[in-house]
């Protein structure tokens, strides 16, 4: 823990310290102990020590009171209440085990923490592999295909044959 | 061969026979934890009627939607407690004006009326000092004081890396330790 000054306890330190080890300064970390106990001595540190005491003492004082520690009728009822719950509440069973092929597929995407389990790492890679010889095969096929299937300007071209027609009406008038 | 107890199973065990509507594993679990969570959901609601009708909703759910819980994520207390807690969190948020406690005026003419002040008088200064705490820091000393986790478990519970924990629980017992300071310097210069 860093302290403003070397052997020198500030009041800040002081309450952090007190928060992490206790009101017994003499049991803190050796190299801060001396200088806590000299802080303990100002009024700082006599109301800072006085309001820990207070803390310690209302918690002992509301665990001592609270339900955590006394045990009462209110809580045997409450224990009975709970024990009831199967005989008015209907348990909602888990579907997907008598669900088709589509629902066991939907509950898997559904559960976004499988998305990089294993196996649905290797499914991706094998779909994006798969996709990927595809598309090579596709170009490849394309490709090679090229320089025999060449494809004519005419072909191309939806509107070639009206301007021919109308090529030919424009001639047939003059 | 005879059939193990089922007080011998531990809580997971219990869980995965009530997934399989198993009323007595719910029973043992009940048992086993009921009293502890109505104390926990106490202290973040301070009405102990409301505490038993939130922890009875957990319950319900845990019989109800046992499948959820996954052992291989959590162990059971860890879950139940973040559904508690996240309960009665929400609950708190819902009731921005708390209505009276029930008898607010009704005179107490029971033999112990002197102790019941005295603890009412723990339990309003208690509640006055835990309930000025962001709503984490709150959380991170319930566990820690009443529910009595260890801080690694109250860690998992909010979802924290154990430094991070440890230093919402500095922070918050600086935060009480200040107010505390206050009141008594305001007490000590109204009596001045």
């Amino acid at each position: 823990m860093k302290m403003a000054k070397k052997n020198q306890m500030t009041s800040e330190d002081f309450e952090m310290c007190l928060s992490l080890y206790g009101s017994d300064c003499s049991a803190w970390p050796a190299e801060i102990s001396e200088s806590a106990t000299k802080f303990a001595a100002s009024a700082a540190g006599r109301d800072a020590l006085l309001a820990e005491a207070a803390l310690d003492k209302m918690f002992s004082a509301a665990l001592a009171i609270g339900p955590e520690t006394t045990s009462d009728g209110n809580c045997d009822m409450f224990l009975e209440r709970l024990a009831d719950i199967p005989l008015s509440a209907a348990q909602v069973l888990p579907e997907i085990a008598e669900s088709g092929v589509f629902d066991r597929l939907v509950a898997f995407f559904s559960d976004t923490s499988r998305w990089l389990s294993p196996a649905a790492l290797a499914s991706q890679t094998a779909v994006f592999a798969a996709v990927l010889s595809l598309g090579v095969a596709v170009g490849a096929t394309t490709t090679a295909g090229a320089g025999t299937n060449l494809i004519t300007d005419n072909e191309m071209d939806i509107s070639y044959s009206l301007f021919i027609v109308s090529d030919d009406l424009s001639l047939e008038d003059e | 061969m005879t059939k193990p107890a089922m007080d011998s199973f531990d809580d997971e065990m219990l869980v995965v026979r009530v997934t399989q509507a198993n009323r007595a594993a719910f029973g043992v679990l009940t048992a086993r934890h009921g009293a502890r969570y109505r104390a926990l959901a106490f202290r973040f609601v301070n009405d102990m009627a409301l505490a038993e009708d939130l922890v009875q909703e957990a319950f319900v759910k845990l019989w109800t939607h046992a499948s959820l819980f996954d052992a291989t994520k959590s162990k059971f207390t860890t879950w139940f407690h973040r559904i508690v807690v996240n309960r009665c969190l929400d609950e708190k948020r819902k009731r921005r004006i708390l209505p009276l406690p029930e008898g607010f005026d009704v005179v107490d003419a029971a033999p112990a009326a002197d102790d019941t002040l005295e603890v009412n008088a723990v339990q309003s200064r208690l509640k006055a000092v835990l309930g000025d705490l962001p709503e984490r820091q709150r959380t991170a000393v319930v566990l820690n004081y009443f529910d009595g986790m260890s801080n690694q478990e109250a860690a998992d519970v909010m979802g924290l890396n154990i430094k991070a924990y440890e230093s919402l629980l500095v922070r918050a017992r600086t935060n009480m330790r200040k107010k505390m300071m206050t009141e008594r310097a305001d007490l000590m210069s109204a009596f001045a």
